[in-house]
């Protein structure tokens, strides 16, 4: 069984707590960063954060730059955070969102149904709570 | 990301304008009941131009963006602040923002009629009398360091 557990982004100031996934103590988010590092999709990483700040603060984004992906699991909501070339995938929590992964905007369709298959194991495993 | 690498970035910036430009625009046309092609049209410039800053991307010349600004009842009003001295005071205000979530807290739970210490945690850390030390405590003396919430 997957493990999941929660960090807060600290980069992110605001009234909502933004988070980021660990799966077996391995964040995803961390992974895609990691992989864009010395690449120009770096500088789209740091306008993807500035949308989550706005967010966290309660500020309404443009539907281009956040996409609610409605039903994801049951009745449970995603949020996709977009850039030219980048989609960030995130989910709500109790006075906050998680977010899940990174990916290019090439791998939208494959991301959502890993999105998708790791909310359904979180919900399914009561693991929700714990984030 | 670290937070100071976000701050020192173009992108924050350039990306908190445009948001709050599109919040602006955005508003106006919603409270005097426009559409883009309106809007554009009473503004003189091209429904693409409008479409950008509604779309979160307008990076526009500065007189552009002055004729904007006053064109939705505005004056654009811009400071400038040392990166190190915003630094400082965006650590200092998340600081004080836990602060002020501690207290609150603190109030919820005695609201809640719990025993609620008043004083520091680091005074019970160095001064008080060890946990298992229960003999030696003074159960029947007033006990400022308690209250009881109402």
């Amino acid at each position: 069984m997957r493990t999941f557990t929660s960090e807060t982004i600290k980069a992110i100031r605001g009234r909502l707590v933004f988070k980021k996934l660990l799966i077996n103590e391995k964040c995803l988010l961390d992974q895609f960063e990691e992989s864009i590092k010395g690449t120009p999709y770096e500088s789209e990483m740091r306008s993807i954060y500035t949308y989550m700040e706005f967010v966290a603060n309660n500020t309404l984004l443009p539907r281009t730059k956040l996409n609610v992906i409605k039903k994801c699991y049951g009745k449970q909501k995603c949020y996709e955070f977009k850039s030219k070339n980048l989609r960030v995938y995130a989910f709500s929590i109790t006075g906050g969102k998680v977010i899940v992964l990174g990916g290019n905007k090439s791998n939208q369709v494959k991301d959502i149904r890993q999105l998708k298959s790791i909310l359904k194991d979180i919900i399914e495993s009561n693991q929700l709570n714990k984030l | 990301m670290k937070r100071e690498e976000l701050i020192r970035s173009v992108e924050y910036w350039l990306t908190k304008f445009q948001i709050k430009l599109f919040n602006k625009v955005n508003d106006y046309i919603k409270k005097n009941n426009l559409n883009r092609d309106k809007f554009a049209k009473q503004l003189g410039v091209s429904k693409g131009y409008v479409s950008q800053i509604l779309n979160g991307n307008a990076d526009h010349r500065m007189s552009k963006f002055i004729e904007l600004s006053l064109a939705i009842g505005l004056v654009p009003t811009i400071s400038f602040e040392s990166i190190d001295d915003f630094i400082q005071r965006d650590l200092q205000s998340d600081r004080s923002a836990l602060l002020m979530d501690i207290k609150k807290s603190k109030q919820i739970v005695r609201d809640a009629g719990y025993l609620l210490s008043e004083k520091p945690v680091n005074e019970y850390i160095y001064h008080d009398t060890p946990s298992e030390d229960w003999s030696n405590i003074d159960t029947t003396s007033d006990n400022n360091f308690f209250s009881m919430a109402s």
